[in-house]
C-alpha cells in the first residue's frame, strides 16, 4: 500500500479511538487518512457521502450493539473491507460478523501496531481476491449463456429445413406418399417438433438470462385458448389413457397478454403433468377469477400424478433444475421449462406457484392482469 | 393467386428450394437470389409482385435491400415480407419501420405465411 488509504474509524471511545489513530500514524509502510465518527448514524452517514479504502468498526456503539452494527454497516459498504473491533467480553460477536463477512476482527486491550496494520492489510486483500471472483463467476456465467445462445442460433436452421422438406412430402408435393412412408414421415416430423421445441426452449431461457423476452401485449380471450392448447395434446394425454379437461368460469375476463407466450406456458405445464401422471390418471386446467385477486384471472392445471414433495415447490422453477428420480422413459429435459413458465408469468406481472405432496399430485397455479399497467 | 412471381432473397439453399417447392405448389412462380447484391439485379429484372426477404444474411443485411427497392420506381411498391432467424426483437420494428408487409420469425408456420402472401399481393393489386 503505497498511496493513501481512507480509513473511516467508527469508535465511541475517545481513549480507544486516539490510541488507534497514533498506531496509524506511526506506520511507516502506510499513510492512512482517518476520518473519525463515534456513533453508528454518522459512520452510515459518512459511508454515503463518499469512499473509503477501509472501515475499523467497534462493535459496541452507543446507537448499536453486537452484529447488528456490523450488518448495518456492511449493507451501506458491501464492497469495502471491514476491520470489526470487539471487547474481551464481546469476541464472540466480532467472531460472528467475521462470519456474516467481515474480513477480520481485532479484541480491544490486544492490538498493537503490526497487529493493526496487518489485520488491514490482510482485510484489504481479502476483499479485493473476494470481488475478483464474484466477477470472474459473474464473466463465466456470460460465457455459458453466450454459448447457449449460439448454440440454439446454429441448430435452428439445419432444423427449419428438416421441418420443411419433411412437410414437404407429407403433403404430397414430391409424390404420393404410402402409408407406411407416412407413418415413418410423421414419427420424424414429431422428433423435429421435439428438436425445435428444446431449441426453443434453450433460445427463451438465454433471452431471458439477458433481459430480452419479448412480449406483444394486447387483450386475449382466454376460452379458446386454453380449449385449442388442450386439443393439442388429447392425443398424448389419450396415449396413456389420460383423461384431459377444462373447466372455465362463466364470463371470464379478458386477460392483457401475449397469447403466444400464454399458450407456451399452458403447454409446458401439461406436457409436464403428462410426464409425471401415470396411465388412467385426469388432468384438469381451470381457469377462474378468485376474490381475493380480482384483477387477475388464475389458471391452473391439476394432474392425479407423483406430486412434489414440499422442499422442492421453489427450486422447479429455478434455470436448468433437473427433478430427480424420473421413472424410466420420460425425459429429464433440460431443466427449463418450469424457469421459462415462471420468467414468462413474471414479465405479465403475474405470478407462478405450485400445490402438491408427494403421491398427491400437483397443481400448479399462474395468474394474468385483466388489464394494463 | 395464380400467375403473380415471388423473389425469394436467401443464403441458405436448401431453404431456398424448400420454399420454391411450397410456393409453386400454391400457384406461384418462383425467383431466387442469395445475397443482397443478385437480390437488386435478379429483381429488377423478373419484377416480381413480392419478395420473401431474408435479413440475416452474411456481407450486408438485407434492410439494404428494403432501401435499395424504394429508390427505383417500379420496385418501390412491391411488398417485402421478412424472415428472420435472428434477434426478432430488434429486427421487427425496424422491417415495419421500413415498410415492411410482414414479419415472420423463422421456421416460419407454412400456413401463416402462405395467408400472409396472399394477403399482401391482394392489397398491392
Amino acid at each position: 500500500m503505497d498511496n493513501v488509504s481512507k480509513l473511516l474509524l467508527v469508535e465511541d471511545n475517545p481513549g480507544d479511538a486516539r490510541l488507534i489513530q497514533e498506531m496509524l500514524s506511526e506506520v511507516e509502510t502506510s499513510k492512512f487518512e482517518v476520518s473519525h465518527e463515534v456513533c453508528l448514524q454518522d459512520a452510515l452517514k459518512r459511508l454515503s457521502a463518499g469512499a473509503f479504502d477501509v472501515i475499523l468498526l467497534d462493535l459496541g456503539l452507543p446507537d448499536s450493539h453486537g452484529l447488528d452494527t456490523f450488518t448495518s454497516v456492511y449493507a451501506q459498504a458491501a464492497d469495502v473491507p471491514i476491520v470489526v473491533m470487539s471487547g474481551f467480553d464481546d469476541e464472540s460477536f466480532a467472531i460472528k460478523a467475521v462470519r456474516h463477512g467481515a474480513q477480520d476482527y481485532l479484541v480491544k486491550g490486544r492490538i498493537d501496531n503490526s497487529l493493526l496494520v496487518r489485520a488491514i492489510r490482510y482485510a484489504s486483500e481479502r476483499k479485493r481476491l473476494l470481488m475478483e471472483l464474484k466477477e470472474s463467476q459473474q464473466k463465466e456465467l456470460q460465457v455459458k449463456n453466450q454459448f447457449l445462445s449460439y448454440v440454439s442460433h446454429e441448430l435452428r436452421s439445419p432444423l427449419t429445413a428438416l421441418y420443411q422438406f419433411i412437410t414437404i412430402l407429407l403433403d404430397g408435393l414430391a409424390g404420393e406418399v404410402s402409408p407406411e412412408q407416412r407413418q415413418y414421415l410423421e414419427i420424424s416430423l414429431n422428433k423435429i417438433k421435439e428438436l425445435q421445441n428444446l431449441v426453443g426452449d434453450l433460445r427463451d431461457a438465454s433471452r431471458s438470462q439477458t433481459g430480452k423476452l419479448s412480449l406483444e401485449l394486447k387483450q386475449v380471450s382466454l376460452p379458446k385458448l386454453i380449449d385449442e392448447t388442450i386439443k393439442s395434446y388429447q392425443m398424448r394425454a389419450g396415449e396413456k389413457g389420460i383423461s384431459l379437461d377444462s373447466k372455465i368460469q362463466d364470463n371470464l375476463p379478458t386477460v392483457y397478454v401475449d397469447p403466444e407466450r400464454v399458450v407456451q406456458i399452458v403447454s409446458n405445464l401439461i406436457d409436464n403433468a403428462i410426464k409425471f401422471t401415470p396411465e388412467n390418471g385426469t388432468i384438469t386446467v381451470e381457469a377462474k377469477v378468485v376474490r381475493e385477486d380480482p384483477d387477475f384471472v388464475r389458471i391452473s392445471v391439476a394432474d392425479t400424478g407423483c406430486g412434489i414433495a414440499p422442499e422442492e415447490h421453489e427450486k422447479i422453477f429455478e434455470y436448468q433444475y433437473q427433478v430427480k428420480g424420473t421413472s424410466k422413459g420420460a425425459a429429464a429435459g433440460l431443466g427449463l421449462g418450469l424457469y421459462i413458465c415462471k420468467e414468462l408469468t413474471l414479465r405479465h406481472g403475474g405470478r407462478i406457484w405450485v400445490e402438491s405432496r408427494a403421491g398427491q399430485g400437483s397443481t400448479f397455479f399462474f395468474t394474468l392482469p385483466t388489464q394494463t399497467g | 393467386m395464380a400467375g403473380k412471381k415471388i423473389l425469394i432473397v436467401d443464403d441458405d439453399k436448401d431453404l431456398r428450394l424448400a420454399m420454391s417447392i411450397r410456393l409453386r405448389a400454391s400457384g406461384y412462380e418462383i425467383a431466387l437470389a442469395s445475397d443482397t447484391i443478385s437480390a437488386m439485379s435478379v429483381a429488377q429484372k423478373e419484377r416480381p409482385d413480392l419478395v420473401l426477404l431474408d435479413v440475416n444474411m452474411p456481407g450486408g443485411n438485407g434492410f439494404m435491400v428494403m432501401e435499395r427497392f424504394k429508390m427505383i420506381t417500379h420496385l418501390a411498391a412491391t411488398p417485402i415480407i421478412i424472415l428472420t432467424g435472428g434477434d426478432p426483437i430488434i429486427f421487427k420494428e425496424k422491417a415495419f419501420s421500413l415498410g415492411a408487409a410482414d414479419f415472420f420469425e423463422k421456421p416460419a408456420d407454412n400456413d401463416a405465411l402462405l395467408a400472409s402472401i396472399e394477403r399482401a399481393l391482394g392489397e398491392s393489386t
